[in-house]
């Protein structure tokens, strides 16, 4: 019986340490409620993009990127399956939300600012957009430029035969 | 949504098991050798308590509760060696978060089935064990997102399979009825938060 006996004993002296070495390692985990963006991220951070653009998102966590996405409110924009986000035509906030697609439980979210379109260019025949001009009057040290899309006044030149025509932009000196 | 982690990714968690298989099969050789004397079958079930902090977290207090069968090998007169499979389903849990722009509710459903062996001494009408188990859990969840302009509601499924390892005590009332404590520690999630299960099951034997 005293085998028997010493078995038991180390059995159970085997199990106590194992289950005790199992039982007692706690850590907060991303899959809890409130752990929004805790093991799982998304980039790019609070970006801003111009009504009826399109920008990539990305998600991570360690052990994949597979997501699963939404925009809110939908009115925002539309977000596909790859992360691929469209703004819509209306300028406001919105926020992008992604779960790990292998455990939902893992959330992800990023603001998002939607900013106005630019105003239309210039079209008017008398006036063309610049790319970057400078002008300078020679010995004087004065110069005279326009910024990057800048509206200026404009002249026409063509050939003699009237085949090519050119418009150009004026910028008139400063003295 | 089923997944199966990779294999590199339990790499340390497989070795462990690995480990503890190796020294329980050690401490069971001598049943295992003496196996075929008598054999015996049966079914046991009864209710669960998850008593791990993660684990009270994605279930509730409600019935969580279990169904199994066992092959049983008595090789010695005090000892007996069983095969055992088990499945047990938790009553469904809610975590509920607010914050100045969101309103998170995770609701989780988890059950597992496990094949185990065990090691059985007895001392009269008493018996106590230890075990060791492959244990697959399972964890449906759906995470609902709600703002003022919206709600995003994705639902899924994760399954891990873990090594568990148990203590057991029971007793027998006669040769067919019998009832049992059984304490089982194991991990689960893709984080391998510890779980703990304890469950008070009958047992009939045929």
């Amino acid at each position: 019986m005293g085998a028997p006996m010493n078995q038991r004993c180390a059995c159970l002296a085997l199990l106590s340490l194992l289950l005790v070495q199992g039982c007692y390692s706690t850590h907060n985990s991303g899959d809890r409620a409130g752990t929004t963006n805790w093991r799982m991220t998304v980039l790019p951070e609070t970006p801003s993009l111009v009504a009826g653009q399109t920008l990539q998102f990305s998600a991570s966590t360690p052990w994949g990127s597979e997501a699963i996405w939404s925009v809110l409110p939908a009115t925002a924009g539309t977000i596909s399956a790859t992360g691929l986000f469209t703004a819509s035509a209306t300028p406001g906030q919105a926020t992008i939300y992604a779960v790990w697609a292998k455990d939902v439980r893992y959330t992800a979210s990023t603001g998002l600012s939607i900013l106005a379109p630019p105003p239309p260019a210039v079209t008017s025949p008398n006036f063309v957009q610049t790319f970057g001009a400078q002008q300078a009057v020679p010995g004087t040290g004065v110069s005279n430029g326009a910024v990057v899309g800048e509206a200026v006044p404009a002249m026409l030149a063509a050939t003699t035969d009237g085949a090519i025509k050119v418009r150009h932009g004026f910028v008139p000196p400063v003295k | 949504m089923n997944i199966d982690g990779p294999l590199v990714r339990y790499g340390p968690s497989l070795r462990s098991a690995m480990t503890r298989a190796a020294l329980l099969l050690g401490l069971l050789q001598p049943a295992l050798l003496g196996a075929g004397e008598s054999f015996r079958w049966g079914l046991q079930g009864g209710l669960l308590m998850p008593a791990s902090p993660d684990l009270k977290l994605t279930t509730s207090s409600g019935l969580n509760a279990s169904l199994g069968a066992r092959l049983e090998w008595g090789s010695y007169a005090d000892q007996t060696l069983r095969l055992r499979l088990d499945r047990e389903q938790f009553g469904a849990g809610r975590q509920i978060k607010d914050s100045p722009t969101v309103h998170q509710e995770i609701d989780t459903r988890v059950h597992d089935e496990s094949l185990g062996l065990e090691q059985l001494f007895h001392q009269e009408r008493w018996f106590l064990g230890l075990g060791l188990y492959g244990i697959r859990w399972t964890v449906d969840s759906t995470n609902k997102l709600s703002t003022p302009t919206g709600t995003f509601s994705p639902s899924g499924s994760s399954r891990w399979t873990r090594a568990g390892v148990g203590l057991l005590v029971g007793r027998h009332w006669n040769a067919n009825l019998g009832a049992e404590f059984r304490f089982v520690a194991s991990r689960y999630g893709q984080e391998n938060q510890p779980t703990r299960v304890a469950s008070l099951n009958l047992i009939w034997t045929f």
